[in-house]
């Protein structure tokens, strides 16, 4: 009897729809709150949103960020105020994707994106640079280096206020 | 690459001998079981149902080194396991690859101290690195199709 | 009465000494009172209110003056009604403290709100953020909320620069006055003033050109916020990402301890860089403070023009590229063929050890060696060994009684930072005299200034010596004292004061330099001292003796080694065959040298730049910076100091020591040491002054006070906390039990010769060959001058800004005219190091010409 009802379990099991995914032709959706590989933001006047304070290079827990900043000037910004990453790596196989460098972020400018695909034939590839993660120009921005008007952007946090 | 033509109905196939070649090792690659952590549980994952990496003709997971093709490094090696996992790379028989899984064995990952090595190919050489924390299968399956890609590109020349 | 009282703070019975404030009282037991204006090592303002404390006083009765007694027979406490400041108040016996109590915390929570009112929210792209008192206090003090409102936060500009070195942000200024006082109370240059008042109180620089000050990156150590910053350091790290490495300035013989502060960096291939130097802290040396010259100084150690491969010339006479193992041999060859007519330069940038090896090749090549030392402006290495100042000697010791003679010396340009404790020890009541022959910055803080003509120099000194010379003297037979007697008895007394303030002095420093003088004339001067000092007796005891202003880093530690200035005057004076130049630009600083070198048959140079002296050798090797390599430094106080790798090596540059070592092998020498250590041990065996030394023992530190550096930057500033050793000084022979002291008579020179002598003089800016490649220190960089006095411009015909040539030994330079009251008489002074063009060391007698001013006239 219970033998039948075992053989009896495969068989329904014969009959229902394969639960297999078809990766890589099909894909199943991540999560809302997914960390895959990092993206740099930028505001939509095309100005870099990282001022190259090193924060998430301090907060990451496996050393996987290498950051060098350099000053901003009116005739050659990237970022608002005097500060910009004049060298963003992530190493990719390195990174433990755990956030803790967009908690970091003063400025929200690194988001950990949803894209997974990270498979690499040498650890050099692993590297990605800022050229690499930041995001493309959005439209009606200006790529950086951009020529600013003196005194507008002297801020390199953006102004935040108190919650009521 | 090659002339590849199907001839008429006759069910007649004709390629290049390394075409040939590199289409039955990608395409019958057995996966040696060499799960250490985290990593280990994503790559069982992987096998499983929903995955299903038979479909890649890795038919299962040989824990017998002689009779598999891919080192599949899941997790981190200690410097006690190093001795042991070179030993089994060494037993294995050509031609061989090494896929290192996630950050630990690729890199040594959040754990740098002196009880793990700082990445697996400092004692067995590594074909393909696989970024996350652990990957998910998806991103297993997607080293494995980037190993596949790189045995493609074998030629007979490089065979000796 | 003893030198100690009781206090309690928050229940706890300490004993402070007396007169102490009550930071550094509880500070001195490890309890922490947050402050932001007050600093240990300047006087305290009570400006920023952190330091509120709750303090009670012993009641006393009025009537009796005892102490009141409670029902216990306890003393009453009597507290004050309100928090009081604890740095403006001194410690008195019976004080009572809390400096944890309700009250206390609520102050510090108010006054960090009231501080944090404008206070912009930076920390992220601040360079101080990470090590910034106003922040760190803020987490352990601040109240987590602001009542005030943000829209009314005042906004000021972010970005003035004071100078080119220093960078302000107004909004991050929390008005403490730490840089102003700085500026006035150790430094004395008034350079930066409050503007405005209130909330509007802003720091404005006073002086033209701004921030005029050898001292400014100070500022920026002790300012309590991220206001002040260097533009050096500007963005080049964050300080938790910095490795700190204890290095040695390589500049001055103040031997000021710096932190090379490093970090690996993607433009200088990965490797570590050092981003930015800092004072570390060495109570016996520079205290917390350092001159810009040391602290933007390091550029040279990874500038592009680095040598980056050993050159030799090759048949058709160009330098061209080779391998270390192909010089090492074709030196030895050289070496083997003219050993007994070679001649040894060592730089006064070597370190003890470069220089030991140095030697050892020198030893090894046959002959007597020819040691000579670089820059060869100064003598008298056996005077300083005799009468040095005693050991444990600390400048920061000398107050009232104690004397202080300067002489011969720019002092602010050769030596700044015992010009500014030199200063500060006139302000707490030290006697500072002053002899030169023109006027210096020092002599405003002098008690006594004696200008005289440069080859008077040795007369001024016996004149204070001859009234000390009365009776038979205390130094028994066979001493030389009746020969100086004798030779004295008819000596004017020109400056009797001077003479009975030097005499009756408790303590006597003598800081010697050479300006004006020729070697000679330098070694009758350094004799001279020490037979004032041994007859005075200010000799053989800590503050008392003498210090050479040396024109170099090691020049002490040379002289120790077996150089001597002396042999580099006999190497000019007798050129040998074949030279040897270890790091010195002789070429480029000495006419002289440039023709003996060109005349030579084999010039070997080690060097980290192509200069004059390379461009004129036969082998130019590559050595390796301060930066890279680990050594010893010999300071002016005698004390050995140790410096350690601090930057990723370039190129196939190596230390010196390793260079002469592989030659030395060549020529049959033992196997060449691995590491520097090994040679300071040989050192230590084999020299008989280091004799007890070892790299572990230079590397010990001890507790010091006042307590820089330390988890509590709020104290002391950024200045580092030294772990990497204070150093071991050697002690004079007059320190010994029974000392052999010998006077001797000295000459004074001879009268000086009609016309114009040319006086080389130092710039503490200058055009050196490694300070030059600090390009940011170039505006502070003077052109090239020569200063005449009024009188002799007239006679030649010259105005101020006049393009004149000086003819000198042949040799001729056009420089520009300045004329100017304080200029000596008969004299030319030309600053060391300034032109592009090789001048003299020592002075010379010179003809000027003046350049008629070329017009075309047409038509």
């Amino acid at each position: 009897m219970n033998l039948i009802r075992g053989f009896a379990t495969t068989i329904k099991h014969v009959f229902e729809e394969p639960v297999t995914i078809q990766f890589p032709e099909e894909e199943r959706p991540v999560r809302e709150r997914f960390k895959g590989r990092h993206a740099l933001k930028r505001y939509d006047n095309g100005l870099e949103k990282c001022i190259g304070c090193s924060l998430c290079a301090a907060a990451c827990p496996a050393d996987a960020i290498w950051v060098e900043a350099a000053e901003n000037s009116d005739e050659a910004r990237y970022s608002p105020g005097e500060r910009y990453a004049r060298t963003y790596e992530i190493n990719m196989i390195r990174c433990i994707f755990c956030g803790y460098c967009e908690d970091a972020c003063p400025t929200e400018a690194i988001v950990l994106e949803h894209e997974y695909r990270l498979s690499f034939n040498d650890r050099v590839d692993a590297v990605y640079t800022k050229d690499m993660l930041i995001d493309p120009v959005p439209p009606g921005g200006q790529d950086t280096p951009q020529v600013t008007e003196p005194g507008k952007f002297t801020r390199s946090i953006p102004e935040m206020k108190d919650p009521d | 690459m090659g002339v590849t033509n199907k001839l008429g109905e006759m069910g007649v196939v004709t390629l290049r001998l390394e075409e040939a070649v590199n289409w039955a090792r990608t395409n019958a690659m057995w996966p040696m079981l060499f799960g250490l952590a985290c990593c280990a549980i994503e790559m069982m994952s992987t096998q499983a149902s929903n995955y299903d990496m038979s479909r890649f003709g890795m038919e299962l997971m040989r824990p017998s080194p002689r009779q598999s093709d891919l080192m599949i490094v899941a997790g981190r090696v200690s410097r006690k396991m190093a001795p042991v996992l070179r030993r089994l790379y060494d037993q294995m028989p050509d031609p061989k690859w090494v896929l290192s899984m996630g950050d630990c064995a690729s890199c040594g990952g959040v754990f740098n101290n002196y009880a793990i090595v700082q990445g697996v190919d400092e004692i067995v050489p590594v074909d393909v690195y696989v970024a996350g924390c652990p990957p998910r299968p998806e991103q297993l399956m997607h080293g494995i199709i980037t190993l596949h890609e790189r045995i493609k590109q074998n030629r007979l020349a490089d065979w000796a | 009465m003893t030198d100690t009282v009781t206090i309690t703070i928050d229940g706890q019975d300490f004993e402070v000494p007396k007169g102490m404030n009550l930071v550094d009282a509880a500070k001195l037991h490890g309890i922490g009172i947050p402050v932001f204006c007050y600093h240990p090592k300047l006087d305290p303002v009570g400006m920023c209110r952190m330091c509120l404390v709750e303090l009670g006083n012993v009641a006393i009765d009025r009537t009796t003056g005892a102490p009141e007694l409670d029902e216990q027979g306890n003393p009453v406490i009597r507290w004050f009604p309100k928090l009081q400041t604890a740095c403006t108040q001194t410690v008195s016996q019976g004080m009572v403290l809390r400096t944890t109590s309700d009250m206390v915390v609520e102050g510090r929570e108010n006054i960090l709100e009231f501080l944090l009112t404008s206070h912009p929210l930076d920390c992220p792209v601040c360079d101080k953020g990470g090590e910034c008192p106003l922040q760190n206090l803020t987490m352990a003090y601040g109240p987590g909320e602001s009542r005030f409102i943000y829209d009314d936060k005042i906004r000021l500009a972010k970005h003035v620069p004071l100078g080119k070195l220093i960078y302000l942000d107004r909004e991050r200024c929390i008005q403490c006055a730490r840089c102003t006082r700085f500026c006035d109370e150790i430094v004395g240059d008034d350079v930066l003033a409050f503007h405005e008042r209130g909330r509007r109180l802003q720091i404005v620089t006073i002086s033209d050109p701004p921030f005029d000050t050898k001292f400014s990156g100070n500022t920026t150590d002790i300012c309590p916020v991220g206001a002040l910053t260097t533009t050096d350091f500007r963005f080049g790290a964050r300080p938790w990402e910095l490795t700190e490495v204890s290095t040695i300035c390589p500049y001055c013989p103040v031997g000021c301890n710096l932190n090379a502060s490093t970090r690996m960096d993607r433009e200088f291939g990965g490797k570590a860089m050092i981003k930015r130097i800092m004072p570390r802290q060495n109570e016996r040396v520079n205290e917390i403070w350092i001159c810009d010259k040391g602290r933007f100084g390091h550029h040279h150690s990874r500038h592009e023009e680095r040598l980056l491969a050993p050159l030799m010339r090759n048949k058709s006479g160009e330098l061209v590229e080779v391998e270390w193992p192909a010089v090492y041999k074709a030196i030895a060859k050289q070496l083997k063929a003219h050993g007994d007519q070679a001649g040894f330069v060592g730089d006064s940038t070597l370190s003890n050890e470069d220089l030991w090896e140095l030697r050892r090749l020198a030893e090894l090549s046959g002959g007597s060696p020819r040691l000579g030392l670089w820059p060869a402006t100064m003598s008298g290495g056996d005077v300083v060994a005799q009468v040095g100042v005693g050991s444990e000697t600390r400048l920061q010791d000398l107050g009232p009684g104690s004397v202080i003679l300067v002489m011969a010396s720019d002092f602010e340009e050769e030596a700044p930072i015992w010009w500014l404790q030199v200063k500060q020890a006139a302000d707490r009541g030290a006697k500072v005299v002053v002899a030169n022959a023109r006027p210096t910055k020092l002599d405003r803080y002098a008690s006594a200034v004696i200008h005289y003509r440069y080859d008077e120099a040795v007369g001024v000194l016996n004149s204070f010596t001859a009234p000390l010379l009365s009776g038979d003297g205390q130094l028994g037979q066979g001493n030389g004292w009746g020969a100086l007697q004798s030779d004295l008895q008819n000596a004017e007394v020109t400056h009797a004061d001077t003479a009975n303030l030097l005499a009756s002095a408790e303590n006597l420093v003598i800081f010697l330099g050479s300006e004006g003088l020729t070697l000679e004339q330098h070694a009758e001067l350094m004799q001279a001292a020490a037979n004032l000092l041994i007859v005075s007796g200010h000799v053989g005891r800590p503050n008392n003796g003498l210090i050479p202003v040396w024109p170099g880093a090691n020049v002490q530690g040379a002289w120790d080694m077996g150089f001597s200035a002396e042999a580099t005057a006999d190497l000019l004076a007798n050129p040998p065959a074949l030279w040897v130049i270890g790091g010195a630009d002789v070429a480029g600083e000495d006419i002289r040298m440039a023709t003996a070198l060109e005349q030579a048959e084999f010039v070997v140079v080690t060097a980290q730049f192509m200069t004059p002296t390379a461009a004129h050798a036969d082998i130019v090797l590559p050595r390796q910076s301060f930066a890279e390599r680990a050594g010893t430094y010999t300071n002016g106080l005698r004390r050995v100091q140790r410096f350690y790798p601090a930057q990723g090596p370039i190129g196939d540059a190596l230390p010196d020591w390793k260079i002469f070592a592989h030659v030395s092998a060549q020529m049959g020498g033992p196997r060449p040491p691995v590491a520097a250590g090994t040679i300071f041990r040989d050192i230590a065996q084999r020299v008989e002054r280091y004799i007890g030394m070892d790299y572990t023992r230079l590397a010990w530190f001890e507790p010091q006070f006042p307590d820089v550096g330390g988890d509590d930057l709020y104290y002391g500033g950024t200045a580092y906390s030294n772990y990497g050793g204070l150093g071991l000084q050697w002690p004079a022979e007059a320190e010994a039990e029974q000392p052999q002291f010998s006077v001797r008579p000295v000459r004074t020179a001879a009268p000086q010769t009609d016309g114009l002598t040319l006086v080389p003089v130092w710039v503490l800016f200058d055009r050196g060959h490694l300070f030059e490649k600090s390009e940011l220190m170039h505006h502070r960089m003077p052109q090239p001058y020569a200063a005449f006095n009024p009188d002799d411009a007239a006679r030649l015909g010259l105005t101020d800004g006049d393009r004149v040539t000086l003819a000198v030994e042949g040799h001729e330079l056009t420089v520009t005219a300045q004329v100017g009251d304080d200029n000596p008489a008969g004299a030319v002074l030309l600053p060391r190091r300034l032109s592009g063009d090789a001048t003299l060391s020592t002075p010379a007698a010179c003809t000027v010409q003046k350049i008629e001013s070329m017009q075309k006239v047409e038509g």
